[in-house]
């Protein structure tokens, strides 16, 4: 009886580092919201190329999660003078952690262009992909409110950040209190690096709006 | 000869050869021009309070927002001074946003009485329900300084 429990509960669950259950979910169930200190859901989508990614494709890496847009000023900001502009090569060199841009944007709106997005990646020497998530499924998901909000998923899977790239809501850097620039992807890694407790799990993201069909 | 130069002289002050020229028109500056716009703000510098040489004093921008767009309550405003001799400026100051309207109020010192000239970029964002604009307009205003 117990280990028929622990199966079902096992095929039922969708982790960020586990593969869809083989059950397709009923069509009224509405999709498992991300939350800080539990299983990050998991998630496939499709890059500027058409080639699909799933978050669960890095089991034992770190992930992050940039909610962007290459229309929106912040992200614009963030990327050329802010603290986008080489957090992700910096901390995806040694190979331990991985970097996904989301763009949630719907058909039609800011930023959802596929040339726009291109043109951003060079622009901007962006190494990471950037997936398309026009229906927001993913977006709502995991309650993304802003371009840029950030999330990192630890190597076991679970969310361990929600919140802004920065506590310089000008997106330039030179807005934090006492000019005491904490970017939070770092001081994230260098906790999960030390094995030590996030001290700041939850902060609140800045930035444009996520541009959703609704 | 000289008849020409005086007529070709007379046709750039922009007078009638018939009539005796008048001085120079004084350009008066038109109080209702904004220090900067753009199709969705406006910054202007309301009637500043009263300012003593050698004393800390407040200095005011008004941003106000156009059309659908609202003041970012979000966003932290701010002037970053140009440095200007004689005048010593904190742009960080406090932002009081009330809806469409925003009141950046900054604290400066001058030296000597006069005009004091405060000059800088105004860091501002504004928003509707679809986009938030960040602009960085260039401004100066001058403060009378007892």
């Amino acid at each position: 009886m117990r280990s028929a429990l622990f199966v079902a509960l096992t095929l039922v669950s969708s982790t960020a580092f586990a593969e869809p259950a083989q059950t397709p979910p009923k069509p009224e169930a509405a999709p498992r919201k991300a939350e800080v200190g539990k299983q990050a859901p998991n998630f496939s989508l499709a890059d500027l190329a058409g080639k699909d990614v799933k978050l669960s494709q890095f089991k034992g890496k770190t992930v992050v999660l940039e909610w962007f847009n290459p229309g929106c000023p912040y992200v614009k900001k963030s990327h050329s003078v802010g603290s986008l502009i080489d957090t992700a090569k910096r901390v995806t060199k040694d190979g331990t952690v991985a970097w996904l841009a989301i763009n949630s944007g719907a058909a039609g709106k800011q930023g959802n262009a596929l040339d726009d997005n291109t043109a951003a990646v060079n622009s901007w020497s962006m190494a990471h992909p950037v997936l398309r998530d026009e229906s927001g499924v993913v977006g709502k998901m995991y309650g993304a409110t802003n371009t840029p909000h950030i999330f990192i998923v630890d190597k076991t899977g679970t969310l361990v950040y929600a919140g802004a790239i920065d506590n310089s809501p000008d997106a330039e850097g030179k807005s934090a209190p006492d000019g005491k620039l904490v970017n939070y992807v770092d001081a994230t890694l260098a906790d999960l690096g030390a094995k030590r407790a996030v001290k700041t799990p939850v902060t609140k993201a800045y930035g444009c709006s996520v541009k959703y069909a609704n | 000869m000289r008849t020409e130069l005086i007529a070709l002289a007379l046709i750039a002050c922009g007078s009638s050869p018939s009539s005796a020229p008048e001085p120079a028109p004084v350009r008066v500056a038109d109080k209702a021009a904004p220090l900067a716009s753009k199709e969705f703000f406006r910054v202007d510098v309301p009637a500043q309070p009263a300012c003593t040489a050698g004393t800390a004093c407040e200095a005011r921008l008004v941003v106000t927002a156009l059309g659908d767009y609202h003041v970012n309550d979000e966003y932290p405003f701010k002037l970053v001074a140009d440095a200007t001799p004689g005048v010593a400026v904190d742009g960080t100051g406090t932002f009081t946003p009330e809806g469409k309207t925003g009141t950046l109020a900054i604290v400066f010192r001058a030296d000597k009485p006069g005009n004091a000239k405060i000059a800088g970029t105004f860091k501002l964002s504004v928003c509707n329900a679809q986009n938030c604009q960040i602009e960085s307009p260039k401004i100066a205003f001058d403060v009378a300084i007892r």
